[in-house]
């Protein structure tokens, strides 16, 4: 039965939940390592000769290779990160030079995006802001992945009292839903640059990853191989490392691909409401809000960056998707 | 009970009345069955061609190794196999001669509870754990015969005393994770019962088990099927609980049945290899001192069968002829069938 | 049962006063004149620079400041803005709209998101399978705001068939803001419950069920399907605060006076004592909603009662 029942030691979570939700990942524990030999229990799982070495990972890439839905996922990342790496090679034009005398007009074939408010050529404000967006995402995404695989390996792996302390505090992170912990922060925060609004997104995400990560490493240590190591004296962070990370990694793997476009939109609906990014930084979101009043004489300033935005997200939740589908042991 | 339920029970019921019962044929019969499971990576022929026949108050055994295709015959009979990627491609099950792969699932599912019956072997994740024990017995009566609640409960109190669940009046109100192994599996027995089916399945119902309560099972199984007269299959690993408890056998190897006979004469003498081995391996006290003797090998990949004999690579007998052709299951007399080109060189080599 | 209710509830109100403190805490501590954080740019007579630092007991130490405040809240208390209107009125006014807005977002969000996760999962597979996993990906993707000015540009303007704005049409107008705020969750819910419905009916028991004689409806209606809803159900706890922070931005573009738009409004504006008090409600909204779940929980599943 699948379920991300409450754990036990707390009940709240944020809504950041909401994704962990589309990972509603089992691939805990499948031994990423190992021979698997076939003594198959049932004939549908039967799909390599006895004695050849496969793993989970090598499996799920076979899988991967020919899936439609990841490769068009991987070809959306690819070109967004390509676009925030290098813009230039989608537009030659100059998101901040901005004459007024643009100011609002449609999109023609020389300019497909049109001009904004300002007079700025749209589309190559839209192409700029993929940068800060994959930035975010990735930037975020990192850093609360590295401190969920700390927190979470020695709250998982040692129990204990300082399990419990972190259980707590994660409860009360929990407690406060994401949007409006960033705006309660991020709105007393005097300047909000790239910086702040990163911090404010990994201090509001990275307890769901933790709790992700915990679990995972809960349920790894557990495993037969684990004790196997720790009978062979193996040192409490080898085993850790090298034992538990590469089997207890995956779900935070699925989480964090997916993860990078919640957080692409979290910073983008900051940006709109306000709380976010300022100009003049470019943001998609930001681009949206300022497209807010002039929505119906001018909609292509809400319909371009809001498609880019929603492909971006799309390519990321997509890409988790194709990954969970890979890696989970129970669908081979 | 609505008006329009019972009579839709009605109908189903006496559907499977007006359906013409042969009542010279045995009660289960089982031919040329072939069941193919299509995945990713090729077709599997979990069953291919398995036939056998069961008898009013017989205990039949299918022994075979995980993989060797017993369970899914049993799944194929009672119509249960999940499909995709499952697919009964050939064969007749016949319940009293009425072949039931060849009835419209509505009057398939007539049988299921009310003429043949399934038990399985982990009772833990085949009760349903949201529901009470009771109540997921009671409901065999009050679907398929609309009795009232009340009523219902009280028979599967009834039937929890009959499989010898102490104190059943106070435990029919337990969830399944309440119980210990041997009382759910008794739960399921009784489950099964409800309706005094004419065949019941038990796909290894001991396996999960200590052996002490291993023991107290196979003992109730035995002591309801006398009293009720029901035909029973047993499948099983285990030779151990198939010497005691069962009057035939048939021995399942890659798909295919590779003996059969009466479990007493399986056992003095054997006329396949792959049973040979079997009984070989068992270990008594009489061995003591000496090296067990494993089957050499492992079961084969039922995507990529072995040519002729699916079992010669493993096969201490095995000829040339053993890797061309593939052996029929031949008649040797006396009720006794082996798939195996030199089946008496085997039994007369044998213990 | 009962055990497991009372630690659940001894459970909630540490994190309660956690999570308070936490909010409470982030106000104040933040560098520099929390009377200027509160007040943001705007500037501020000496007379009420000094009731404010009376009122927020700022001679205080931090601890004594926090647990005045939380007996302010728990005797509904909390605070006031700076025109002097006492953030609970404010509260009172909006609330009927937001709990209206998300109600009906609810009803949307669970009613259609079940049935549609429940016909993709019984075909797992098949086609309405793959449109539906597509579907909700793509409406996963599209950041709620966009969606929410799309609705109005289409049906609202284009179209005309529903108001775009304010509360004026009853409840027309809040078909629309229901209909977006709720399709975010639409989608993890036909998710969730199309892949918990696929994998229940794969599991022994259903097995068991079918192998019993019964009809497949029931099969499928009564044994898989409530297995099936326990993360439903454990999500749509969770989904509460999701709501929020929608709420917030949908009532934003579609100009409902509720507290999400407060909120918004209150940013703007930089009244800081709006922000925290509609929070630290919104907060303990979401955690009795929380606990609410839990209960529920148990009472689907048995199991949990004897944690």
């Amino acid at each position: 039965m699948s379920s991300t029942p409450c754990s036990t030691l707390g009940f709240v979570m944020s809504d950041f939940r909401q994704a962990e939700a589309v990972t509603e990942t089992e691939t805990v524990g499948a031994p990423v390592t190992e021979e698997v030999e076939e003594e198959p229990k049932k004939p549908a799982e039967i799909g390599v000769p006895p004695g050849a070495t496969t793993s989970l990972w090598s499996d799920a890439w076979r899988q991967l290779r020919t899936s439609p839905l990841f490769l068009i996922s991987l070809g959306l990342v690819v070109l967004f990160i390509v676009m925030a790496i290098v813009p230039q090679l989608f537009t030659s034009a100059d998101p901040r030079a901005c004459s007024l005398s643009n100011s609002l007009e449609r999109p023609s074939s020389e300019h497909w995006f049109g001009f904004d408010l300002q007079g700025c050529d749209y589309y190559a404000r839209s192409i700029y802001g993929a940068r800060i967006s994959m930035a975010i995402g990735v930037t975020v995404i990192g850093f609360a992945a590295i401190l969920a695989v700390i927190l979470g390996s020695i709250s998982g792996y040692y129990g204990g009292w300082l399990d419990s302390v972190i259980a707590r505090l994660t409860d009360i992170w929990f407690a406060i839903p994401t949007i409006l912990g960033g705006i309660v922060i991020l709105s007393l925060l005097g300047e909000r640059g790239f910086f702040q609004v990163s911090l404010v997104l990994v201090i509001l995400g990275w307890p769901t990853m933790l709790r992700l990560y915990r679990a995972s490493v809960l349920a790894v240590k557990e495993m037969d191989y684990v004790e196997a190591a720790r009978a062979l004296g193996a040192s409490d962070f080898r085993i850790l490392f090298k034992h538990i990370l590469p089997n207890a990694i995956t779900p935070v793997i699925i989480y964090a691909a997916i993860s990078v476009g919640v957080i692409i939109a979290a910073e983008a609906a900051l940006s709109f409401l306000g709380v976010g990014l300022q100009l003049p930084a470019i943001s998609w979101g930001l681009m949206i809000s300022g497209a807010q009043t002039r929505i119906l004489q001018a909609p292509h300033l809400l319909l371009f960056p809001g498609l880019l935005l929603s492909l971006a997200v799309f390519g990321f939740i997509l890409m988790g998707d194709a990954l969970r589908d890979a890696l989970d042991p129970k669908g081979r | 009970m609505t008006q329009v339920a019972t009579e839709a029970k009605e109908r189903t019921k006496s559907s499977i009345e007006e359906l013409e019962f042969d009542p010279h044929a045995p009660l289960l019969e089982v031919e040329d069955l072939h069941v193919e499971f299509r995945t990713r990576a090729g077709v599997v022929k979990a069953n291919d061609g398995v036939s056998y026949t069961l008898g009013e108050g017989e205990t039949m055994a299918i022994v075979g190794e995980s993989g060797s295709g017993k369970t899914v015959s049993a799944q194929a009979v009672m119509g249960i196999i999940d499909s995709p990627p499952g697919y009964i491609t050939k064969g007749a099950a016949r319940f009293r001669g009425v072949d039931l792969l060849a009835l419209p699932e509505d009057e398939r599912r007539a049988f299921r509870g009310e003429k043949m019956a399934m038990i399985f072997q982990d009772a833990l994740s085949a009760l349903n754990p949201l529901f009470r024990v009771g109540w997921q017995i009671a409901e065999m009566y009050r679907q398929h015969r609309g009795t009232s609640k009340a009523e219902a409960r009280k028979k599967a109190i009834e039937l929890l005393d009959r499989v010898r669940i102490p104190a059943a009046r106070d435990r029919v109100d337990s969830y399944p994770h309440e119980f210990s192994g041997g009382m759910r599996q008794r739960a399921m027995i009784a489950m099964a019962l409800a309706l005094d089916p004419e065949v019941l399945i038990a796909d290894e119902p001991t396996t999960a088990l200590d052996v002490t309560v291993q023991a107290q099972i196979m003992k109730l199984l035995a002591d309801l099927q006398s009293e009720t007269g029901m035909g029973m299959i047993l499948i099983t690993h285990d030779l151990a609980v198939v010497a005691e408890v069962t009057n035939r056998a048939a021995v399942m190897y890659a798909g295919r049945i590779v003996e059969q006979g009466t479990t007493k004469e399986i056992f003095k003498t054997s006329y396949h290899p792959y049973t040979l081995g079997l009984m070989n391996s068992i270990a008594t006290p009489a061995q003591k001192g000496t090296k067990l003797i494993p089957i050499p090998g492992s079961p084969p990949d039922l995507l990529h069968l072995p040519s002729g004999c699916p079992f010669h690579p493993r096969c201490v007998f095995a000829q040339a002829i053993c890797s061309e052709d593939r052996p029929p299951l031949r008649d040797l007399g006396n009720g006794r069938k082996s798939a195996c080109h030199f089946a008496e060189e085997v039994g007369a080599g044998a213990k | 049962m009962g055990r497991y209710l009372i630690r659940r509830v001894l459970q909630f109100i540490p994190v309660f006063l956690g999570a308070t403190f936490l909010i409470f805490a982030l106000v104040f501590l933040i560098p520099g004149d929390p009377i200027r954080a509160l007040s943001g740019d705007r500037p501020m007579p000496a007379s009420v620079q000094q009731a404010l630092e009376a009122r927020y007991n700022l001679d205080k130490p931090l601890w004594e400041q926090y647990f005045l405040y939380v007996a302010g809240v728990a005797q509904g208390d909390f605070g006031e803005d700076f025109r002097g209107r006492e953030v609970t009125d404010i509260m009172a006014e909006r609330i009927p709209v937001t709990f209206k807005l998300a109600m009906y977002a609810f009803a949307f969000e669970v009613v259609l998101g079940i049935a549609a996760g429940i016909l993709a999962g019984l075909r797992k597979g098949g086609f309405i399978d793959n449109l539906v996993r597509i579907s909700t990906l793509v409406v996963i993707s599209i950041p709620i705001f966009v969606l929410g000015f799309m609705a109005q540009l289409l049906i609202g303007v284009r179209w005309g068939w529903l108001p775009v704005s304010g509360l004026g049409d009853g409840f027309k107008s809040y078909i629309m803001p229901a209909i977006v705020l709720g399709s975010l969750s639409l989608a993890y819910i036909a998710r969730l419950t199309r892949t918990s419905l696929a994998e229940n009916m794969r599991a022994d028991y259903v097995r068991t069920a079918t192998a019993k004689g019964l009809k497949r409806s029931r099969v499928v209606g009564v044994h898989a399907l409530r297995n099936s809803m326990i993360p439903v159900i454990t999500f749509l706890g969770v989904d509460l605060g999701g709501l929020m922070g929608g709420a917030i931005i949908t009532e934003g573009i579609f100009n409902l006076p509720g507290l999400g738009n407060a909120v918004f409004r209150a940013v703007v504006q930089q009244e800081g004592t709006v922000v925290v008090g509609i929070v630290t409600f919104l907060v303990l909204i979401f955690l009795l909603s929380n606990l609410l779940v839990d209960v529920l929980y148990a009472v689907l599943d048995p199991r949990i009662r004897y944690e």
